[in-house]
């Protein structure tokens, strides 16, 4: 794809229409026209501008190589702002992956690899998936205190937080470019955004099982496909066997008070609602049941659930680590380091200074 | 008569310049030459207390020579370079860099505060049309501590490293 064609990809990637592009990037509208429709070329500042308004890089447009696939995967794709979300979220997972190719440290996670076919997935096969996932990254019985970290700095999943509507969804992705990523909306509880990610963890590891759309459609996946991602997400964060001990450790003639479930959420880093469902499967309650138990936690929840939920940070540790790095070892200008870590120049020049030796060596002998 | 016939100056260094407040000073003195795409990069800059001053360019029209470089021209300098030496270049020193190369002019002269600038200098053997700031100051009589990555020490060991990277036969692409 030539360049222009590589503007009109992107303006309509982006959703946006050639009057808004010009009114964002400062440019006569018969000038896209002109650019799109190979009648004039724009100059790099414009191109520059362009690349701002699309969330891509101007390497993007300059390139001849084949555009990669851009397929990101929502629970709910957001009925406003869809596009420059993605665009956003896709934009943050390049530099993310350049910074990995520049340190040399690009990760090839080590994942459970998915076999079925989409038509003989079950909810079995769901189960069993959580269960080797854990066992596979070592989660131990309360998963959900160190899922992200893990799928962070182990496994070389990409995860963003980033100010979103509607809060109840989440998204992710998995190309060759950039590798897996999950989104996450920062503005919510560290429980629910556990939740979130266990569930998307679902979607990429069994990416291949029901991906089979073509450029750009990954879409939303089907309410089968949702299901199974939430099986997996409870039995991930709230192993059965885990689970029992919890309980059985507080009960007492075969009953636990409902506000020592507050503590076993807790304990797991979920909601009490999705803690509640867990259990409504693994103890067999029956749908009336699990309603009046949810409706009775709810009212204590004001008591209970007063847990301190600190905002992720705005760049995951990793990415911040390997920009810094990047810069300091001159693989990056102070600009583009400004732009990934969204300061200012003269913020950015304070990583760098005379005379430090971050690449000094430090001997160690086996003990 | 102006101390630099041909200086190229990129974003970074013009904002360093609105910071000490030479920037007028500089304009003066020398033939500023500058990309449009530093223009539209250099849009405001800081002061001391993180303020942030937006920069009207139409301010400086007549007092520095734009120069757009057409983006066949842009391509073909990148071409030289391996992919991963290129991708680390600003647009706008890419644009900067594509010019000093392709005019010509070896009394041209390129700043900036970037060690990738220094270093594709040094590694296509253009070590002598690297200028920091903290030499301008010298040239014009004003005498300025500058941040280290403006400072001439800076500016030999990245054009340096350049230089021994191009031995090594990274970087430029060997044709």
């Amino acid at each position: 794809m030539n360049l222009p064609e590589r503007l009109k990809y992107a303006r309509n990637r982006a959703d946006l229409t050639l009057l808004k592009v010009c009114e964002k990037a400062g440019l006569g509208q018969s000038s896209l026209s002109e650019f799109e429709n190979s009648k004039r070329e724009p100059s790099l500042s414009q191109l520059n501008e362009l690349a701002r308004v699309y969330n891509r890089p101007v390497e993007f447009f300059l390139s001849d190589d084949p555009i990669p696939r851009e397929e990101v995967l929502w629970r709910a794709k957001p009925q406003i702002n869809a596009e420059a979300i993605e665009g956003l979220f896709l934009r943050l997972c390049n530099q993310y992956r350049n910074l990995e190719i520049w340190n040399g440290e690009v990760v090839q996670a080590d994942l459970p690899v998915v076999r079925n076919s989409k038509s003989r997935f079950t909810y079995a096969d769901a189960e069993e998936l959580a269960k080797r996932v854990r066992s596979q990254l070592q989660l131990g019985g309360y998963p959900g205190q160190i899922l992200l970290q893990i799928l962070e700095e182990s496994c070389g999943i990409k995860v963003f937080h980033v100010d979103f509507e509607p809060s109840g969804t989440a998204a992710c992705t998995f190309s060759d470019e950039t590798g897996p990523a999950i989104l996450l909306n920062k503005n919510n509880k560290r429980w629910r955004r556990n939740f979130d990610l266990a569930h998307e963890l679902f979607h990429l590891l069994t990416w291949q099982v029901f991906r089979t759309s073509g450029q750009g459609e990954a879409g939303e996946p089907d309410a089968q496909e949702e299901k199974f991602a939430t099986c997996f997400a409870r039995n991930l964060l709230m192993p059965q066997d885990a689970l029992k001990s919890a309980i059985n450790k507080r009960a007492q003639s075969n009953k636990v008070a409902i506000e020592n479930l507050f503590d076993i959420a807790r304990q797991f880093d979920v909601s009490i609602e999705a803690l509640i469902w867990q259990l409504s499967f693994v103890f067999n309650f029956s749908k009336q049941k699990s309603c009046e138990l949810k409706d009775r936690a709810s009212s204590l929840s004001h008591l209970y659930e007063e847990r301190s939920s600190t905002e992720p940070p705005a760049y995951p540790e990793r990415y911040r680590a390997l920009a810094i790095r990047s810069l300091r070892h001159d693989n990056i200008s102070t600009g583009r380091f400004a732009d990934y870590m969204s300061i200012g120049r003269r913020e950015a020049r304070k990583y760098i200074s005379e005379g430090d030796n971050d690449s000094d060596e430090i001997r160690f002998t086996a003990a | 008569m102006t101390k630099f016939d041909l200086l190229l100056l990129d974003a970074g260094v013009i904002l360093h310049l609105f910071e000490l407040d030479l920037w007028i000073a500089v304009l003066d003195r020398c033939n500023v030459y500058l990309v449009g795409t530093v223009i539209t990069e250099a849009k405001y800059w800081e002061d001391d207390d993180g303020n942030r001053h937006p920069i009207n360019w139409s301010e400086y029209d007549g007092r520095y020579t734009r120069i757009d470089v057409p983006i066949a021209d842009i391509k073909r300098f990148n071409s030289n370079f391996e992919r991963s030496y290129f991708e680390k270049l600003d647009p706008g020193e890419s644009e900067a860099l594509a010019y000093l190369c392709d005019c010509k002019d070896e009394d041209a002269l390129i700043s900036s505060g970037d060690a990738i600038v220094y270093r594709v200098l040094g590694n296509i053997d253009k070590q002598e049309q690297g200028v920091s700031l903290e030499e301008i100051f010298g040239r014009l009589g004003m005498s300025r501590k500058v941040d280290w990555p403006y400072s001439k020490r800076f500016r030999l060991e990245k054009t340096r490293k350049g230089f021994e990277e191009n031995l090594q036969g990274y970087g430029r692409i060997k044709k």
